[in-house]
This record gives structure tokens, sequence and C-alpha cells, in this order.
């Protein structure tokens, strides 16, 4: 199988379908819908993913379902999944304990081009849940700092409960060479930060040098365009802004086309994308507003 | 070349947030003034706000509407309110206090006319954020901005009957 998870030759097919068993080594809630799990291989041998990939994760009567890496490649005695409580089979992970088994198969699709962002201002903006993938860029950042300029998180949740990953944010907020800029859409009585969504830091407390900087982007639907506009607003290249898009991955392997977009897989080509990549993509709903029907 | 990030009808969508937050800030500037002359101009320029909110509202009833799948209720709009934010308006705390300091009508409606251009502006961007083909309702969106600053200007103008003041045509570049 090639580097992308495209199969090189037929008989690659029954490996590329056949999971192999990982153990569950912690288990950890982080909110009342989203656990996290440490995980490590029967064999105990390194995935060696790139941050932003994913793997298919399977439990026996409950089905298969992808899910990224929320670990970093630095961390190879075990790797972290993030699990929201959404369906049959992330719910029974959610009931998972360790010692438990769960079938493994990847990493596949396209991460972030780490290569490309080295020596390179990095800023990540992730909304909700989004961000978990993009904890496995952050942590391979941090432990890699001076491969990197700058590094900037700016992170939105609905509500402070929903926060995820709050030790890490903690322990971010405290390095002096990352600027974190964390805000709640509904902030309760106790919280005492930035209120508003996340493109609102983005715009106002953001500065940056857009020919230096690469831009990140992992969140809800919704979230896209809207930073779309702020990032272009402070003049940064289509080229440099890369999305993380979530689809109904189903194979993993562009034959089933659950996650085609228009003459993409997302499961193959994806789930990173440059910008550029997704001009003219009518199916990428997220990032480019469609064509009213009716003209 | 312009990017196709939204449609008209979230256009709108904006327009009507920022119309409320005229609204508001004006109607704060209104109860915030003691002068009553002042708080004439700004009961009728949140009138305006009032009746735009109506206008942009009847325009979005007949276009597409598009939507795309929320995380939680509300999240557009959430979004809408931080992509407006105060691009536009200052906040009604900060309305109270600009009103506080106005020395009479005369500055209270040159202030409405300069965030009425504030409005225009943002409507002048946001043209480029949508499809060519969309562009004429963002036009009429301005052409409704441009309405709300003669009557302003009219309003000045009747203020200041009596003295040598002439009334001033408002410039019509940015259509």
């Amino acid at each position: 199988m090639s580097e992308t998870g495209h199969l090189d030759h037929p008989e690659d097919i029954t490996a590329f379908y056949q999971p192999v068993m990982a153990r569950v080594i912690t288990k950890q809630r982080l909110t009342e819908m989203m656990v996290l799990l440490r995980l490590q291989l029967d064999s105990a041998e390194p995935l060696d993913h790139n941050p932003g990939e994913f793997l298919q994760i399977s439990l026996p009567g409950y089905g298969e379902a992808p899910i990224s890496f929320c670990s970093s490649p630095t961390q190879t005695k075990s790797f972290e999944l993030c699990v929201a409580a959404v369906g049959n089979l992330s719910e029974a992970m959610h009931d998972l304990r360790p010692g438990d088994f769960l079938g493994v198969r990847g990493p596949y699709g396209h991460g972030f081009p780490i290569e490309e962002m080295r020596d390179r201002d990095i800023l990540c903006v992730a909304g909700g849940i989004g961000l978990a993938p993009l904890r496995s860029l952050i942590k391979y950042v941090a432990d890699r700092r001076p491969e990197f300029e700058r590094m900037v998180l700016v992170y939105g949740a609905r509500m402070p409960d929903e926060q995820l990953f709050k030790d890490d944010l903690d322990v971010w907020d405290a390095r002096e060479d990352f600027e974190t800029l964390y805000t709640v859409d509904e902030p309760d009585d106790q919280w005492t930060g930035r209120t508003g969504v996340v493109t609102e830091p983005l715009r106002e407390e953001v500065q940056i040098n857009p020919e230096r900087t690469t831009a990140v982007v992992v969140g809800p639907p919704v979230m896209y365009r809207f930073v779309a506009a702020e990032l272009l607003e402070k003049g940064m290249s289509e080229e440099n802004i890369l999305f993380s898009l979530e689809r109904r991955f189903k194979c993993g392997m562009g034959k089933c086309g659950h996650c085609q977009l228009n003459d993409l897989y997302v499961c193959q080509d994806g789930p990173v994308f440059r910008y550029t990549d997704l001009i003219g993509r009518s199916e990428a709903i997220e990032v480019w507003a469609p064509e009213d029907e009716r003209e | 070349m312009g990017k196709p990030l939204f449609q008209a009808a979230e256009i709108l969508d904006m327009a009507i947030e920022i119309e409320r937050q005229g609204l508001a800030f004006y109607s704060g500037c209104a109860a915030a003034r003691a002068t009553e002359s002042v708080a004439t101009v700004f009961e009728y320029a949140a009138e305006e706000e009032r009746r735009h909110i109506e206008t942009f509202s009847k325009m979005k009833r007949d276009l597409a509407e598009y939507t795309i799948p929320e995380s939680y209720p509300g999240e557009t709009r959430s979004y809408v309110r931080g992509f407006v934010g105060t691009r536009v308006f200052q906040s009604v705390d900060e309305a109270t206090c600009s009103a506080e300091e106005m020395a009479d009508e005369l500055e209270a409606v040159e202030k409405a006319v300069e965030l009425e251009h504030g409005a225009i502006s943002f409507y002048t961007g946001a043209k480029e954020l949508v499809r060519e083909s969309e562009r004429e309702i963002i036009d009429e969106i301005i052409a409704e901005e441009h309405q709300h600053i003669r009557n302003l200007l009219r309003l000045k103008h009747d203020l200041t009957a009596g003295s040598d003041e002439e009334p001033q045509d408002e410039p019509h570049s940015e259509v």
C-alpha cells in the first residue's frame, strides 16, 4: 500500500480490510459526550501515522467507523482517539474499559503537510470537537517546537463544559512559545474568559504575517466559511489555508463512494485539503456557498 | 476575483443583524440623552432601522434557503453575529456614552450618517463575498442604506432651516 493509502497491488486488498487488534490502555471522560481512549496495538508496534490522518475502528457486532488520531506520532508507544457518542459503535466504545480490545485498520488519508509547515507560523483554528484531530498536530508541534515558528491556537467551544482537553489547554496556555485564545459561545456564571464564536478573537486579537503563515481549520460545518472570510481579510492566500473536512467514510479506500466530494474521495484525497483544492467543487458546501439552484 | 463564500440570503441575514444592532444602538442613544431634540433624532434613526429589518426580511423570503447542519441550535446566528461584530456599530453601552457626549441634534445626525456610511462600506465589502449573479441583491441593500442617509441629511437640513447651511447631496459612488 502506498503512503497515501492507495492500493498498489490487488493482493493488498486483504490486508487493507483486515483489522488488527488494539487494547485499551486508559479511558478518560472529557465531556458528557466525549471520551479519550489511549490504545496500544497488540503487537505494541507504532502506527506511524501523520497528524490529521484517521483509523477505521471496529467492534464486532457494532460495525466500523473512521476516527481521527488525536495523539501525535511523537507518542510512539500508544495512540489516542477521542470518541463522540453519536451512534451504536461510538456508544459501545464509550463502554470499553482498560484491557478491552477493538479492531483498527489504517492509518488512512492525507493528513497535514508537515514538511511544508516547518519553519512557518502555524495558526490553528478549532471549533467544538474539531480540536480532537487538531490536537495531533498541536502536540506534534509542541514536541518539535524548534522546527516551527509561531504557534497560535484559537479555540472555541459552545460552552465551558464542552471544552475538550482542558488539561492540554492549560498546558498550552502556560507555554511561552504558544499563543492561545479560547472562547465560548454560551458562557456560564463561572466563565471569565472570552465570549463569542471563534471568529471574534481571530479577527480582533490575532495579527499574522500572511506570507509566512499556514492556517489549519477544523470544526463544525457552519464555522468554515466564516473563518475563511476572516483569514482572507487578513491577507492569506487560499494556498496556505488548510481545512480538515468530515464526511461519512465507509471503506476508507475510495471504493464505496460514501465520502465522495465531487471528483474527490475524502477518505483518500483528504480529510485535509488546501482551500485551493476545493475551489469549484460544489459539494464542498462548508467552504463555498453553492449556486442558487433556481438560477 | 471575489470569493463566493456566502449567498445573498446570508448577507441579508447579516444586514438584518446590523439593523438589529443599529436599532439597539439608536434606542440606547435616544434613552441616554436628556435633550429631547437629540433623542428625537435617534428615535427617527431607530425607526428607520426597524423599517429596514422588515424590508430585508421580505427580500429574504424571495431567496432560496441555504442551510448547513448546525452542531447546536443557533450556531449559524452566532457566527453571523460574530462576523458582523462591531464592524459597523459599537455596543449599546458605548452608544449610551457616545450619546451623552453629544452637544446637539446636529451632532447626533452626523453620527448616524457616519454609522450608515459604515454599513454601506460593510455591504460593499460583502458584495465581493457573493456570486456575481447575486450582487444585485446586495446593491438593493446598499440602495436602502443610501436612502436612509438621504433621509438623515434631509432631517439635518430641516434642523438647520433658518441657518445659511444648504442640504448636501449624498454621494453614490459606492453603488
